[in-house]
């Protein structure tokens, strides 16, 4: 699949990646500069690989309260909720953003691989309206978002995990680097506008700087920190459970046992830590990285890794193995980079 | 022999090349190893480079040295047998020698090569340059888009029909 702003990537010479099926850009020029961008001014990014799902009816509030582990009530109208879905065994079938109209009508943004899986999930009890293919997502992240968003939407009101709504255009201030910024979905005549305007003034950021910028953050992603098999417990994601509601997956995901949890772990030896790679205590394998990369932020080697509770210390001294050799590592809690708080928070 | 330039990747007419994307300079039985413009472009930002060791002995096709990206990892393989007599530190120091310079400054070895007709199984460059423009011939028909200027786009917007706007399926 190509999305609608595919030909403006090839205009910008990016180079693609196969994710999920989708051909989407992995960089421009260079994912340290795209990064870097992000963190010192803002860039902008092609999500509208994403899928986009309404979810309408009477029922509507109830039936997502059923299926998420998040509390709804704490939403509000054009406020967004991040929320997961579990499977009966407590495992995670996705996670996703929540945007709420009104008690009969919510707006998902849910993983791309997903989008199949998680449309047949809420068939089962609701209608469930997808307008992936209708319609473009655009990130645009970094301090500097809301003075070159501002030309186009008037953002003085929109808070930390709010929306607004403008002609049929969706802006929610929201994202997935760590930064302030915002996630536009719009229709693809006025989104290719869009992303053709912001490309001009800011830098265009492929999936690369994605990657590196979700792990600086800390943020999971499905198919690496998260998945069906792995509870939103292990996956560290507790302040994402309300044990007050009833929620599917409730009972079987605390009952579940488990010995390891989501960690964060810096390398401090020249080396990267890349998903697979073993983490050592002496002799012992203790834990294994499921997303590893070189933090421009940082100017090391950061990851995200399942360890075992007891050795889940800050500071703890382990060795990381990077091909035959053993490297000097330290776990640590994550973010990597702290989240800088917009100022309308 | 002359440089040759094939879709914006340089290729030096002075050495040999593996289909791997390694290049060899051989000079009085040493060999000077070190990865293509088609390869550092490939990898993207290069942060860490694993050097061999000195005097360690190495099988052609053997992995001399990694090289790490960002985001990947990169084996590279000894187009040539021999023992490691010299390894280039300044890319200890700083990596991104490799994407500036691959052909020169950015070089990862030298082999003092056991068998001087190893030779004759690497590429001339004008064979590793037919394999740079498969490469690119395999890019453009996958990806046989219509091409739309970035330039300009906003005018000729409202004149596209609808259906070309839209995904586009794979068939």
């Amino acid at each position: 699949m190509k999305t609608p702003l595919y030909p403006l990537h090839k205009n910008l010479s990016a180079r693609f990646t196969l994710f999920h099926n989708w051909h989407m850009p992995l960089q421009y020029k260079s994912a340290v500069e795209e990064v870097k961008a992000v963190r010192t001014y803002a860039g902008v990014f092609d999500l509208s690989h994403m899928g986009r799902l309404y979810v309408e009816g009477k029922e509507a509030f109830g039936i997502l309260q059923k299926l998420t582990t998040n509390n709804l009530k704490k939403l509000k109208p054009f406020r967004v909720q991040y929320n997961l879905i579990l499977n009966q065994e407590g495992g995670i079938k996705d996670d996703v953003t929540l945007y709420m109209f009104s008690e009969e009508k919510f707006f998902l943004c849910v993983n791309a691989v997903n989008r199949q899986k998680i449309k047949n999930w809420l068939n089962k009890h609701i209608t469930v309206k997808d307008v992936t293919n209708e319609t473009v997502q655009i990130a645009v992240q970094g301090r500097e978002s809301v003075s070159v968003l501002s030309e186009f939407f008037d953002l003085s009101d929109i808070k930390y995990y709010t929306f607004k709504v403008f002609n049929n255009t969706i802006v929610s201030r929201t994202g997935y680097t760590g930064e302030d910024g915002f996630e536009i979905y719009t229709d693809i005549k006025r989104g290719i506008k869009l992303f053709t305007y912001l490309v001009k003034r800011i830098q265009p950021c492929g999936l690369a700087a994605r990657d590196i910028l979700r792990i600086e953050a800390g943020y999971p992603l499905y198919g690496k920190e998260i998945s069906e098999t792995i509870t939103p417990i292990e996956a560290n994601l507790e302040k994402f459970i309300d044990t007050s509601k009833d929620f599917i997956g409730k009972e079987a995901l605390f009952k579940k046992r488990y010995n390891h949890k989501l960690f964060g772990l810096e390398i401090e030896e020249k080396g990267i830590p890349r998903e697979g790679y073993e983490i050592f205590k002496g002799e012992r394998a203790v834990g294994v990285v499921t997303s590893g990369t070189f933090s421009p932020t940082l100017g090391k080697g950061i990851a995200l890794c399942f360890v075992e509770t007891e050795e889940r210390k800050e500071g703890n001294e382990v060795y990381l193995k990077v091909r035959n050799k053993l490297l000097k590592a330290k776990l640590r809690s994550y973010p990597f980079v702290k989240k800088s708080k917009p100022s309308a928070d | 022999m002359e440089d040759i330039v094939i879709g914006g990747y340089l290729i030096k007419g002075d050495r040999y090349y593996t289909k791997d994307h390694e290049w060899a300079f051989i000079k009085n039985g040493k060999a000077q190893i070190g990865i293509t413009d088609y390869a550092q472009k490939m990898l993207g930002d290069i942060v860490y480079v694993d050097l061999p060791e000195k005097e360690q002995s190495i099988d052609a096709g053997e992995t001399l040295a990694n090289v790490e990206s960002v985001k990947n990892v990169a084996p590279i393989y000894s187009p040539i047998t021999g023992t490691v007599i010299e390894i280039n530190e300044d890319l200890t120091e700083d990596p991104s020698i490799l994407n500036e310079d691959p052909y020169d400054a950015g070089w990862i070895a030298v082999v003092e090569m056991k068998d001087p007709t190893e030779v004759e199984d690497l590429m001339p460059p004008e064979d590793y340059a037919e394999i740079i423009r498969e490469i690119i011939k395999e890019e453009s028909t996958e990806e046989s888009t219509e091409e739309i200027p970035v330039e300009g786009l906003e005018e000729s917007l409202e004149n596209l029909p609808e259906e070309e706007l839209g995904y586009e399926e794979e068939k």
